[in-house]
Order: C-alpha cells, then structure tokens, then sequence
C-alpha cells in the first residue's frame, strides 16, 4: 500500500544559497491511508517548515535541497505549479494555526469554502451552495445556512477555525495537514475543534498529520507520533508505545514537562537549557547538549536504532542498556 | 458529526435602523456645518479682496456713479445685515445673478459642473486603470521594472501640474500637433487636461497599491488560497489586492478633493470650460455672486465626494461598515 503522504530524506534551508541556513536534514516520514501522525516539538525544531515546505507553502526564501515529498504517489519535490495547484486542497488539505488572520476578511465563509470547491471542481461558487452548506454543518457550525453568509470578524476563533477545516475537507482530500490547529484557541474550544479534527481523521479513515507541541492532542488523535529535535526526528511510533516507553531522552523529557492533573503531588519537571537555533546545531547527536545522560559516545551522530514498530536516534536507548553503567559526566559535543 | 459548540448569538437584529437613521442625521448635519464655515469664510474673503463697484462703474466713473452701483448690489448695507441676507439666499438656493452677465450665478455654476466633472472621472479613472497595474508591478516586478516604475512614479509626482501641462502642450499641441492646445468639448481636449492632472493621482495610487499589497503580502489568508490551489495570480487579484483597495480607495477619496483645485489649474491653462475656470474667471472680474456660487458647488461637491466614499469603504470593507455602526 502507498503512504498516503510520504516523506524521504527531505532537507531544507533559507537564506542565501551560498551561506544557507539549515532548517531541516532528512527527515523521514510516512502517513499511511487512514492514520493520523502526531509531529511534535520544540519552536524552532522545523516540524512546520518541514510540513510546509512539502506542500511548497513555505514562502520565499526557504528550499527544498534534497529528498522526495509524495501525495497519493505524486511527486511534489520540484513539481510544477500545475501539480502543486491540483494536489493543494485536492489530495492535501491544509489547516493553519491562527484562524483569526487564516480567512479571507472581505469575503463570506461560504465564498471561501465554496472556492476551493470551483478550484478543483470547477462550475461558480453558486452552484456549490449545497455542499458548501453540508461542509459547514460537518464541522459543527450551527446554522450554517445563515453562517455561510457571515463575514469572518462575525464569527469567534473557535468558528473561524472550524471553517478552514471545512475548507481543507471540502474536496474530500486524502490527507489533512494541520498546523498546531488548536494552538490559538481557548481550552474549551481546543476540545471542540479536536473533535471535528477527530471526526474528519479517525472517523472517517483519512490520513493526517498534524503539527503541535501538545502531546495531549497527540495522544488524543493520534495513532502515530514523531518527535523532531534540531531538525530532525528523533523518535517515531505508535502513540501508545512511544509514551509507555520512550526510546529518546527528549521524548522522554517532553512527557515529563507535561503538567498532569493526576492525584498526588509531583513537581512539573522542565528540560534544562534550550533546543539549539537553526546554524547552531552541534555535530553528533543534538540534543547531548541537553541530555541527562550524554556520554562519549554522543559525539558522533547516534544511529537509527528500530524496535519493534517504530525507531529512534539515540546511543543509549533504555532497553536497548539495562545494565548501563553510572552515567558519566556530561560530555559536550561539537 | 461534531460537538454543538457554544456560539454567540448573531447580534440583535433590533436598533439597526434607528442606528442608520441617526448616522444619516449626523452625516447631513456634518454635511450643513461644513456648508456654513465654507461659505462664511468665502463671505468675508470676497469682501476683503476689493470693490466690485469699481471694476463694475470702470476707471472713470464718479463717485455718485459707484454709490449708485454699491446699492444695486446691496453692498452699501452694513457687513453684518449683509451676511445675513446672503445665508438667507443661500438657504432658498439663491446666490443672486452674475454681475456681468445677469444670468443666475448659480446656473452659471451648475453649468459648468458637468465638463469639470467629466475631467475628474477620466483622471480618476485613468489613476486607477494605470495606477493600480504600476502599483502591483512596483511590487511584484523584476528589480528593473520596480526601479523604472518607481523613478517614473516620483517624477511624476515631483513635476507641478502647471509646468506638466505646459510641457504637453508644447510637445502634442505645438510640436507633434496631434491634439488641440486648449478648448473643451470634444474628446481629444480632455486628453491633455486628464494627463496633466491624473500625473499625480497615478503616481499616488500607484504607491499606495505596493504600499498595501506589502503589507497584505505575508498575511495568512494569501497562503490559504494557496494551500486550498489557487494560482499565485489569483491569489493575486482575488485575495491580496481586494484586500489592498480599502486604503487605496479611501486615499482616491480623498485625492479626489484636491483633484477639484488642481482642475482649476488645468482648466485654466487649457481654456477647458469647467467650473475652476469659471471661478477664476469671476474672481479676476469681482463677480461676487458667481464667486460664491461657483464655490459653494465644489463645496457641495467636496463633501458629497466624502459622504460618498464613507458609503464606498463599507462596500468594500464589511469591516468597516460595522465599524461605524
């Protein structure tokens, strides 16, 4: 079966050509048909890049150097604007974070949804009435015969957002692509829209990735999860076994800075220092720097150590070393 | 297939016409007060700026004669008795007849509103159908393109109008002879005027349409049309320059008043007959009442101009319009 969404070896920068600025180095990632894929990480760890630039969406100056992006089979690295315009909103729907700047302000909703329609469709934004207002009630919006005519400004963030999801889904894409799609909503509409996010995956067998640093989210929706660090993924696999048992200290460390409302006291854990900018990673493994249990041997690019169904990029995973000696004292590399 | 959200009701549909009238009150209102300083202003500059008596009686008339002709006129009474007198003309529409040609001042005006007029729609036309195409090019164009553009643009901001005319004048009327020098009327002698003045307005919206499209240029709603398949020129036309035309279209408003006293200038140099070249002509002639007439029309012209371009923006903001609710 082909990924719904695959990703090899993809490398990007900005900057100038002959001075660039590194922003991701190969990643590695692959959403199948009908799972929804969790990338998280840091600010500045390149998960919305790496996303963005897949899609060529990530504005001027950032490239794509190396690797291979494919929808449904198709190729998008170095497609041309034809391809690109047909897999946008065809096969890849796409939700942004901030979905009070994410519409159009001087156009109606239903305009807006019904664009994406006459794009792949073709016909005139009238005669999409019907399935603009059907998506619209899909995501949840109450009334949305009478909403389709309201202007962005009228609606609150939560409806706003649940718009460009009716958006993205509007021409039944294989794949959702959502970046930190609940990241600027209150708590309480975080849930709602979740649930339409959920519905739209889960529910109804499309595959997704989605973008956050909430590993709530992550382990509400999804199935899979891959964490970035510098740049790369240092950790991939199911949501269930990666939380039960992280392979990477920085997995590791993300599950323990998560606040938990569990009975018991126990005093939030924060990750010492922070991750590396973009042109300041550090040869060998980049998060040694970090890393509680950095030894020699993090000097030098740690290997892709696979488990059963997943993998990561560490010299000392924990099960792979039960019986690993005192942890030396930290070794800074680069 | 989703939760019920919590929604806000849309808002109370009750008080929307009574917040509509009141704002049409408050514009009229606006519209009579601005009137009254324009005309009592022009009033007592008239007054100031000499005695139409002795242009009226010539050079060599006695003083009995001028007396004689102050009081036909009325300007023997006190300045207060007259000031009153002229506000209660002008609320029954009356400015009185032309000194020169006894026809009704106000007539006169009207008259030649309609050619003045045709000039401000070819300039403001030509503004918009050349200055918009200049203004995305000054943003979207190639390094050589948005520097001859942009140099273009600020000589032609930088030139005075006069001195443009005079330099087209030369070269289409006297050198090249494809168009006529002066007069009005016909087609081709609007091309100059229209020239000479939209220079200006061209350059100004122009700037302003790269201004704007910058500004929109990162805004997440352009990388939505993208991410939804719309070609970079649609996203473009349809999503980034709708988005640029409020503050473009607010800045023509505005352009558009001073477009009027620039159209005085051009009437002039060109003998267009329009209403700036009527005014000038009544004001070398000490023709009161079509002095006061001619501009109580720009006046009224002005501030319609405004009332007209609030209503625009709420068109084609739906921001805006809610705004001023």
């Amino acid at each position: 079966m082909t990924a719904a969404l695959q990703i090899e070896n993809l490398w990007i920068e900005a900057g100038p050509v002959d001075d660039p600025l590194v922003l991701v180095r190969g990643v590695d990632l692959s959403v199948e048909p009908g799972t929804v894929v969790g990338l998280v990480g840091e600010s500045g760890s390149g998960k919305t890049v790496t996303c963005m630039s897949a899609l060529g969406l990530a504005g001027a100056g950032v490239r794509i150097t190396r690797g291979s992006v494919r929808a449904q089979g198709t190729e998008l690295v170095g497609a041309d604007e034809a391809t690109m315009r047909r897999v946008r909103g065809g096969v890849v729907g796409t939700v942004f974070q901030d979905p009070l700047s994410a519409l159009n302000p001087l156009q109606r909703i239903g305009d807006q949804v019904a664009e994406a329609l006459v794009l792949h469709r073709g016909g005139r934004r009238r005669a999409h009435r019907e399935r603009v207002v059907t998506l619209l009630a899909r995501v949840g919006i109450p009334a949305p015969e009478q909403r389709a005519r309201a202007y962005p400004h009228e609606l609150s963030g939560g409806l706003r957002q649940r718009v460009a999801i009716a958006m993205a889904l509007a021409n039944d894409p294989a794949v959702l692509v959502a970046d930190e799609p609940t990241t600027a909503l209150d708590v309480t509409v975080q849930a709602q829209v979740l649930d339409v996010i959920r519905a739209a995956t889960r529910d109804e067998g499309r595959a997704a990735l989605i973008v956050t640093h909430d590993l709530g989210l992550v382990a509400e929706v999804a199935d899979r999860v891959a964490v970035m660090y510098a740049g790369e993924i240092v950790e991939e696999g199911a949501v269930g076994s990666v939380f039960a048992a992280p392979q990477h200290p920085y997995t590791r460390g993300l599950l323990a800075s998560r606040p938990l409302l569990a009975p018991g006291r126990r005093r939030l854990s924060a990750m010492a220092g922070r991750p590396p900018l973009p042109g300041a990673w550090p040869g060998g493994c980049a998060f040694a720097a970090r890393c509680p249990d950095a030894q020699t041997a993090c000097a030098e690019p740690p290997p892709v150590r696979r488990g059963d169904d997943g993998w990561s990029r560490c010299w000392y995973p924990p099960t792979d070393d039960p019986g690993r000696d005192p942890v030396e004292p930290q070794e800074r590399a680069g | 297939m989703a939760t019920a959200p919590a929604v806000a009701t849309p808002p109370p549909r009750t008080g929307r016409r009574g917040r509509r009238a009141r704002r049409i009150a408050g514009t009229l209102a606006r519209l009579v007060l601005t009137l009254l300083g324009l005309l009592t202003l022009l009033f007592f500059l008239v007054r100031l700026s000499g005695d139409p008596a002795g242009v009226l009686a010539g050079p060599s008339a006695t003083p009995a004669q001028l007396d004689a002709v102050r009081a036909g006129l009325g300007l023997d009474e006190p300045l207060p008795v007259q000031y009153a007198q002229f506000l209660g003309d002008v609320v029954r529409l009356d400015f009185g007849t032309s000194v020169f040609t006894g026809e009704s001042a106000l007539g006169t005006a009207l008259g030649a509103l309609p050619a003045t007029l045709l000039l401000i729609v070819s300039t403001m036309l030509t503004s918009i159908l050349v200055g918009v195409p200049c203004g995305v090019l000054l943003d979207r164009g190639s390094r050589v393109t948005r520097a001859l553009i942009g140099s273009t643009m600020t000589l032609a901001q930088a030139v005075p109008t006069f001195v443009l005319g005079v330099l087209l004048s030369y070269l289409f009327a006297v050198r090249l002879g494809v168009l006529p020098a002066f007069g009005s009327g016909t087609p081709a002698t609007l091309v100059m005027p229209t020239l000479a003045l939209a220079s200006f307005a061209v350059a100004r919206t122009a700037r302003m349409v790269a201004a704007e499209l910058e500004q929109v240029e990162d805004q997440d709603f352009l990388r939505t049309a993208s991410a939804k398949g719309a070609s970079s020129r649609r996203v473009l036309w349809r999503h980034a320059l709708p988005n640029a035309f409020p503050a473009v279209a607010a800045a023509l408003v505005v352009e558009m008043s001073f477009l009027i006293s620039g159209a005085v200038v051009v009437e002039v140099l060109f003998a267009y007959d329009g209403i700036g070249k009527e005014l000038v002509d009544a004001i070398f002639a000490r023709d009161y009442p079509l002095v006061q007439a001619a501009v109580f029309v720009i006046g009224v012209f002005v501030v319609t101009v405004n009332i007209l371009g609030d209503a625009l923006l709420a068109v084609l903001d739906p921001r805006t319009a809610r705004d001023r609710a």
